[in-house]
């Protein structure tokens, strides 16, 4: 359990750090597709590739693409928001067995 | 004394595979799961070819994948063949050709012949601009029946190391060049797809280069292979084979052969077309086929015949350097930059 919650911690504490990067670096509604195409953009299409041709090409369309359409900094904040809620639900839980 | 001089591209008999072999030979490989191995992983011109030896390759033809579209210039068709494009190696079943595709407007997946069903090819505009006497938008009906119709067999080879022979119908591009009278200054064709997010998901993807775009010199579009292409196997082109109108430069990559045209451009600078944009490190301008120099993340050494899963030599200009060395004797680029 110590390990998961050092997990939830240094996921939130990088999607924080990853959301003010992307909002220092570029227009605040750049959507996290194009920020990873920026990045590495034979790692986009070949994810692309994997998840369309060998699972379901709905994956990709219904699945994978509406949220790299959303702004890279909103889906940042939202993952260091529920990484950081899953954390503290786990030291609660904690708190009361120790009770 | 009658010499048969053969042509490099040309196999002989014994090396053709009957097809009682090939078809055997395929169930047995899919019925032991191995598809198409291929080493290496990649993207662009997608390749993820070591998941098709675990999950069984596209390769395996679907009648119901040949939709031919009904439009005004279906009565052309077929065409009279031109004997001087033959090839000795054995024809891609149409199934299989209708069925493994790219069209990265709808997708990288392997079932494109189902989502471009979706793309509306009748009325369809094409426009001639740039540096040409006069600027002309042509109806596609018009335009074909100006043209000389005539079929051609060509080879096709792939950038994913895998190729087909495919009975091509359509007109030279040079007669295209012709009528639209390019100035003297023009030195490149830049030729791009439609655009409507609406009909082609993969177009709502905004970090693509959309619309796609192509370039060839004007003396590469005035070459004898150069070809525009309207149909294949004896009727009019498929929606998933860039239906009404698409590009066929057979000594290039197939990603150089662009899909549904809209936009025909005479220019004096060189295009950037979509793939060197994209993925400029790995997809460059000329895209031309060398079996020795290697893709960044794979060889071009061999290639799968799509339908018989057998892997042979690329050939230099995928066989036909006879027809287009010329074209790049005295250009002083390096290999990196022509062959990929």
């Amino acid at each position: 359990m110590r390990i998961i919650r050092a997990l939830l911690l240094a996921i939130a504490a990088g999607a924080v750090l990853a959301a003010i990067a992307v909002l220092a670096a570029g227009p605040a509604g750049m959507d996290l597709g194009t920020l990873w195409h920026g990045w590495a953009p034979e790692s986009l299409n070949l994810t692309q590739a994997v998840t369309q041709r060998y699972l379901h090409p709905a994956v990709w369309t219904r699945g994978i693409l509406p949220v790299l359409l959303m702004p890279a900094a909103g889906v940042f904040i939202t993952t260091a928001a529920v990484a950081l809620l899953l954390f503290l639900a786990t030291m609660l839980r904690k708190r009361g067995k120790a009770k | 004394m009658w010499i048969k001089h053969r042509r490099p591209w040309e196999l002989p008999d014994s090396a053709a595979t009957p097809e009682s072999v090939w078809m055997n030979r395929r169930r047995l490989m899919k019925g032991l799961g191995l598809g198409t191995v291929a080493l290496g992983l990649g993207a662009g011109p997608a390749r993820a070819g070591l998941f098709d030896g675990l999950l069984g390759s596209g390769a395996d033809g679907d009648e119901d994948a040949i939709i031919i579209p009904d439009v005004p210039w279906a009565n052309l068709f077929p065409a009279e063949r031109n004997e001087s494009y033959q090839l000795d190696r054995e024809m891609t079943p149409e199934s299989v050709n209708a069925t493994y595709n790219n069209f990265y407007e709808f997708g990288s997946h392997k079932t494109i012949w189902e989502a471009a069903q979706a793309l509306p090819v009748s009325p369809w505009r094409i426009t001639i601009d740039g540096m040409v006497a006069r600027e002309r938008t042509f109806d596609v009906d018009e335009l074909i029946r100006r043209m000389p119709l005539e079929e051609r067999l060509y080879r096709l080879r792939c950038v994913e190391a895998w190729s087909m022979t495919i009975p091509w119908t359509g007109f030279p591009l040079a007669e295209l060049v012709k009528l639209a009278e390019p100035d003297s200054g023009a030195r490149y064709l830049r030729m791009e797809t439609f655009m409507d997010p609406d009909v082609a998901p993969g177009q709502t993807q905004p970090w693509n280069p959309w619309p796609y775009v192509e370039g060839l010199t004007l003396e590469e579009a005035g070459n004898e292979l150069a070809f525009i292409a309207v149909g294949t196997y004896g009727h009019t082109a498929l929606k998933q084979h860039g239906a009404p109108l698409r590009l066929v430069v057979p000594w290039k990559y197939g990603f150089k052969s662009i899909k549904s045209i809209v936009r025909f451009t005479f220019t004096d600078q060189r295009p950037v077309s979509f793939w060197e944009e994209l993925q400029g490190s790995e997809y460059k301008f000329w895209a031309n086929v060398n079996p020795d120099v290697p893709h960044p993340r794979w060889s071009q050494a061999r290639e799968e015949i799509l339908h018989t899963g057998e892997k042979v030599p690329t050939l230099l200009y995928n066989g036909y350097a006879e027809q287009v060395a010329h074209l790049y004797k005295d250009m002083d680029l390096p290999d990196e930059e022509l062959y990929r």
